[in-house]
């Protein structure tokens, strides 16, 4: 079962448009592609490119399929060490595939424990010039930084595990600065070219925690913070009586083995972080707009001064889940998220200019397609679900991304968007109007065969490649279409910008087929999937439609969730 | 018959508590919650999309511009002091009469001891309802000069703790839905929940991240007051706002974006009141989260200690470069 191209990314040098590389991740794996001849590159990892990989690969084929297993013969009495948990435990293929991480011990013997092979990769980045890329895998919350060579080979120059997962990775305008917001609120900055130490995750009394730890604080005792004036009930008395006891309990959590820094932070999830360069009476300002699940999209100045809040962008009544700055209009902004708009911003001073429904569009989608919307029968099964707050006719915007066309006739460069919704296939076109300063809906295309997964525009040959979801039924983020049709399924689409008779512009879909044969052909080539990232696994569903379980559930007991 | 659980015996009072508004006090014992709440949950919370979309006219009618034509009716003046995690509104109680030409906005996550600051605000507006002049109130510690000069300074009369409210919200996260950027003069963070655990400190009410905010609704100039009992925490609370703003990647600010304010020993506080300027001030208020919080009563009966930090916004720095 071929795993679909959960991220696309195109990377291109400038000046050299036949060289441009589409990076396309599928499951673990990165693919590499030419985008102008529709050539197959290379695949990481791959065994050849690096020592590292090629062990990987070797564990992998010898693990046939399911990952390490879990229980390692602790031979010490030590506590065993830290979990990682690598998939959701609720598989349906059964395999436990919680992964005990060792530090590297001299035996190679725990070294088969290690992750057979890298989770999936959920967020693509790239520099501009095209020479390097950045791919985050989620469930090892590990950064990893490659050199993007000419013929299409990816070089790991750097692995870093963060302290909590990160949702998105953004370069700052210099690119010289990886900025990363994660799921616990915060934003770091980590220099792209970090050093690449390997990730610490052994206790301190290993011999390797001694080695780097050198750096470290000498440990201090440890001395409970509370104090017999300050705790009063019974319960809280005897466990501050058990602390103190204790002369030195436990180490101090490690601090991160490479050189980063704390920019920013919510009391939230957060979705997405972009950053931008505006002048301001003749002086480049930098500014880090971050968002979040709770509605906030917040602009900040830029490293180093980004812990001052500059503003807000408010007006969003649910959970955010992309900001696109369009670089030839850098003082507007464009989000996405739960709220089924699209809306626009002046983000500077934080006002909507333009809240655009994507509703109705998405409901002709579906009548042409022959599903009937929800809104257009209104019985009382309808009723019912829109009064308890069903979700299983919303859906949110997945992606924003941005183009520059001009037009044959009159040489003046316009800023096209396209947009896409999980769960839906389709691709929705707009057209920023600068001089009303308003988005225009400029065409939808589809139903497409699937849904639509991640969207890459290839500025210098004028199109878009979209992947998509090859496993469920269009419209649907749960239902597994049949073998059949999946089997006719392609996995990837290619839409040419171009204009049509009123020189407007739009878009032709089918273009490209050796891009996408090329595309096809290599994700049933791939040799290895594991078990729990195969089609009917619900981590598959949730690394294709994380979005929708951002949403807050309305209803719930009020006492139950504060107890 | 079994006798009634504690449960219904709380149901049956608040509910008489709330369908006949009285002047009389609530009682504490009738609203007990567990002292802690996740700040990371999402609660069940109603909050403005935007500052300007809150509705305050249930809050402070008072204060309320009737002849407005636009929805919701504003406040005929902002408000300017917020005391996050309120708990049971000592402070807020104790501050109305001494700060009555300002509004001051109390912000709980607890839903009980929210209603229950409701029910003790609503009592003491009854009691001190205008006209005739005031009568002899139960808290004893306000004197009696603020409460002419509140009603003589603002005509038409408006009654006593028309000037303070309370509301349940998240405060750690929803902050900017209520204030706009330098709104307050003054923000109190009154013994907050200690969150021992290393793990748990990104729960602590002041962070390094949450400082940003802080920053954001403060105007400078403006005042933030931390007190608690654990010693720890004090310390904690005087690094996050006093090495804020110094970070950066070496670019960073040489000063901080907040100063330390020097504070009153504890028992001092009479002396500076009645020095004048920033030092009375800031010895009234000083005073006031020492001994006019619930907890700050609690900590000094039971003989512990209280480790105050006051600190002044500065202006936000220069650009890089500029």
């Amino acid at each position: 079962m071929p795993h679909p191209y959960q991220c696309l990314l195109y990377c291109s040098r400038p000046g050299q448009a036949e060289a441009g590389i589409l990076v396309a991740s599928s499951g673990p794996y990165i693919h590499t592609f030419n985008v102008h001849n529709g050539t197959y590159l290379s695949t990481w990892p791959s065994g050849q490119e690096t020592g590292k990989s090629s062990k990987d690969d070797a564990t992998a084929e010898l693990g046939s399929g399911v990952t390490a297993e879990t229980e390692t013969h602790q031979e010490d009495s030590q506590r065993p060490r830290k979990r990682q948990k690598l998939s959701p435990p609720r598989d349906d293929s059964g395999s436990s595939t919680e992964i005990v991480v060792n530090g590297e011990d001299e035996d190679g013997q725990n070294r088969r424990l290690k992750p057979a092979i890298s989770p999936p990769v959920i967020k693509l980045a790239g520099t501009s010039n095209g020479h390097h890329v950045v791919a985050v895998t989620g469930e090892d919350k590990c950064i990893r930084v490659f050199e993007l060579l000419e013929d299409g080979c990816l070089i790991q120059l750097s692995e870093r595990v963060m302290p909590k997962r990160p949702c998105a990775v953004v370069l700052t305008p210099d690119e010289s600065t990886l900025l990363c917001a994660d799921k616990f609120g915060d934003v770091h900055s980590l220099p792209l070219m970090g050093q690449t130490h390997e990730p610490i995750l052994c206790s301190a009394d290993d011999k390797q925690g001694l080695e780097n730890g050198s750096k470290e604080p000498p440990q201090r005792d440890f001395v409970p913070s509370a104090s017999s004036l300050t705790v009063h009930t019974k319960g809280n008395r005897e466990a501050l009586r058990q602390q103190q006891k204790i002369k030195n309990p436990k180490a101090e959590k490690k601090s991160l083995n490479f050189d980063h820094q704390l920019l920013l932070g919510h009391v939230s999830l957060l979705t997405d972080v972009t950053c931008v360069s505006i002048s301001s009476s003749n002086k480049m300002r930098n500014y880090i707009l971050s968002s979040d699940r709770d509605e906030h999209i917040r602009v900040s100045r830029g490293i180093p001064q980004a812990h001052i809040i500059e503003g807000y962008c408010l007006g969003h009544t649910e959970f955010i889940s992309k900001l696109c700055i369009p670089p030839a209009h850098p003082h507007l902004l464009i989000s996405g998220g739960g709220d089924e708009s699209l809306f626009l911003w002046d983000w500077h001073p934080g006002k909507i200019r333009q809240k655009l429904d994507l509703r109705r569009p998405v409901e002709d989608l579906k009548r042409r397609h022959g599903l009937e919307p929800a809104s257009a029968k209104p019985t009382i099964r309808d009723q019912e679900a829109a009064v308890s707050g069903d979700l299983e006719d919303k859906f949110a915007i997945s992606n924003i991304r941005v183009h520059d066309w001009s037009s044959s006739k009159v040489n003046k460069l316009e800023t096209g968007i396209i947009v896409s919704c999980e769960g839906i296939p389709a691709l929705f076109h707009f057209r920023i109007d600068t001089e009303a300063g308003k988005i225009e809906h400029m065409g939808t295309y589809g139903p497409l065969e699937g849904n639509v997964i991640d969207v890459a525009v290839i500025q210098d040959q004028g199109a878009v490649v979209y992947s998509m979801d090859t496993v469920h039924e269009a419209f649907s983020t749960t239902t597994v279409a049949t073998d059949q049709v999946q089997k006719e399924r392609f996995p990837i689409g290619v839409m040419k910008i171009t204009e049509n008779a009123r020189s407007n512009m739009c878009m032709q879909q089918h273009q490209h087929p050796q891009l996408i044969t090329a595309m096809e052909q290599c994700i049933q080539r791939q040799s290895f999937i594991p078990e729990n990232l195969t089609a009917k696994g619900k981590s598959m569903r949730d690394l294709l439609y994380g979005l929708e379980s951002l949403r807050k559930r309305g209803g719930e007991e009020q006492n139950v969730r504060d107890d | 018959m079994p006798p009634p659980t504690k449960r219904q015996k709380r149901e049956q009072y608040r509910q008489t508590h709330q369908t006949n508004p009285s002047t009389s006090l609530p009682k504490k014992k009738f609203y007990r919650q567990r002292a802690h709440a996740n700040p990371f949950s999402d609660h069940q919370l109603t909050y403005p999309t935007i500052p300007s979309q809150m509705d305050w006219s249930p809050h402070y009618p008072a204060f309320i511009n009737p002849n407005a034509t636009t929805s919701p009716k504003p406040l005929t003046k902002p408000i300017t002091i917020a005391d996050i995690g309120c708990g049971f509104g000592g402070l807020l109680v104790a501050l109305a009469p001494l700060l009555p030409s300002s509004l001051l906005l109390g912000l709980e996550i607890r839903t009980q001891v929210t209603e229950y600051v409701q029910d003790r605000i609503s009592a003491l507006r009854a009691q001190h309802a205008p006209p005739p002049l005031p009568p002899p109130i139960s808290t004893s510690s306000l004197p009696s000069p603020d409460r002419s000069a509140s009603a003589s300074s603002s005509p038409p009369l408006v009654g006593l703790y028309q000037n303070i409210s309370v509301l349940r919200t998240n405060t750690m996260k929803f902050l900017p839905n209520f204030f706009s950027r330098h709104q307050l003069s003054h923000i109190f963070l009154c013994f907050p929940d200690p969150h021992f655990k290393t793990r748990k400190h990104k729960a602590r009410i002041v962070s390094e991240t949450l400082c940003a905010e802080y920053a954001y609704v403060l105007r400078p100039g403006g005042y933030v007051f931390t007190i608690t009992d654990v010693e720890e925490l004090g310390m904690w609370m005087g690094e996050r706002f006093g090495g804020f703003g110094k970070r950066g990647d070496g670019g960073g600010e040489e000063r901080g974006l907040f100063e330390r304010v020097e504070v009153p020993e504890e028992g001092e506080e009479g002396v500076w009141e009645r020095e004048g300027g920033e030092r009375a001030e800031v010895g009234m208020l000083v005073r006031c989260v020492r001994e006019e919080t619930e907890e700050g009563k609690k900590v000094g009966r039971n003989g512990g200690r209280k480790f105050v930090g006051v600190w002044r916004r500065r202006e936000d720095p220069a650009w890089p470069g500029e």
